[in-house]
């Protein structure tokens, strides 16, 4: 089991898998190509890096520059063509059920949407999702049956 | 200041020492609410990246208490719980309140953390001759990652880095801990005024 941290990238091939813990408004981010049982997990915290105040950033950090990263990887390391690479998404919940007002609006959402419009922009199928909700999840990539298991508090174990 | 990490062990003594002053008057408040001695200080006060804090014990099932503070210095202030913790605290004002009862068990949860925010912070507001406000707590009950990665999440536009205020709640009666974690974590532009008084004000 290959643990990404928070803002991290990490890749891995069969028969690995990849796992992020404690998913709130985050967005866990999987690219994979399934014959070749290999993948990427991205553990995305913000939507765009045009939000940032800081000069240097981990590249997983953002939407915009994790699913680009994950992308080049994929196709120039691993040799992956773009057309057969697939996405699983999970995350970008509200865990604070309020109504304060925050410059950032619903994080969450934001996230969600930023990754899929990377994944647009690549023309990268989104194969499932579960996404949005209130609740914390914790995500495992199986790299071999390219299954997304998904654990939450008071939800259990679902599987995409 | 641009980075938490220019922050000197001066800079943090100084943060510990009104800290204690808050946490002071927060133990004496809560004493009262309670009815019972309760003592509270500040063992330690940390710069580290936020990625270590929230990676540390991402899949904890806790209890938490959001609340925003504003005014001479801006930042986040949070009231962490293990679920079981939780609900002792919790019954030490509504008997048989849990963490998952949304009416009363979530109302005592959230107005002890609004009593020992409201306290930290005036002791820290005369302390440091500013005025601060604070914002009604929001509450969830999840993973520990979950919920402080979203709490974070404007902090760390600006730096990877937060700093970190503990406390520790201890009951006198009881002859035990709170295992609470009390979180101030100050936006850095909020830290020149800090660094201002540090430069006119030393101890001895």
């Amino acid at each position: 089991m290959i643990h990404v941290g928070l803002s991290e990238i990490k890749f891995a091939e069969s028969p690995e898998t990849l796992k992020t813990l404690g998913l709130g408004s985050c967005v866990g981010v999987v690219i994979y190509h399934a014959q070749r049982k290999v993948a990427g997990m991205a553990h995305v915290m913000l939507p765009d890096s045009a939000l940032a105040r800081t000069m240097t950033y981990p590249l997983g950090k953002y939407a915009d520059t994790a699913v680009p990263e994950l992308v080049k990887k994929m196709t120039e390391y691993y040799c992956c063509p773009l057309s057969q690479l697939r996405a699983k998404i999970a995350g970008g919940a509200e865990m604070f059920k309020s109504t304060r007002t925050l410059p950032l609006g619903s994080i969450g959402k934001r996230n969600v949407e930023a990754v899929k419009d990377q994944l647009t922009n690549y023309h990268i199928p989104l194969i499932a999702e579960e996404t949005g909700a209130d609740y914390g999840r914790t995500i495992e990539y199986l790299i071999d049956s390219c299954e997304l298991t998904i654990h939450a508090i008071f939800k259990g174990k679902s599987v995409i | 200041m641009n980075n938490l990490k220019e922050l000197r062990a001066s800079h943090l003594d100084l943060l510990k020492e009104s800290g204690n002053i808050g946490a002071a008057h927060a133990a004496s408040s809560l004493s009262m609410l309670l009815n019972k001695s309760i003592d509270m200080n500040i063992p330690s006060v940390r710069v580290l990246p936020i990625s270590d804090l929230i990676d540390k014990d991402a899949e904890r099932q806790v209890a938490a208490s959001y609340i925003q503070v504003d005014g001479g210095l801006k930042g986040f202030f949070f009231m962490m719980f293990d679920m079981e913790q939780a609900n002792t605290l919790i019954q030490e004002l509504v008997p048989n309140g849990n963490v998952l009862d949304d009416e009363m068990g979530k109302s005592a949860f959230c107005e002890i953390s609004n009593i020992l925010c409201g306290s930290y912070l005036s002791a820290l507001a005369a302390f440091l001759k500013i005025s601060l406000t604070q914002a009604p707590p929001n509450y969830a009950v999840d993973m520990a990652g979950a919920i402080l990665s979203e709490g974070l999440v404007e902090l760390s536009l600006y730096d990877e880095s937060a700093l970190l205020i503990d406390a520790v709640l201890f009951d006198r009666q009881k002859g035990n801990r709170l295992n609470g974690e009390f979180l101030f974590l100050p936006f850095p532009d909020s830290l020149d005024v800090i660094f201002n008084i540090a430069e006119g004000k030393s101890f001895h």
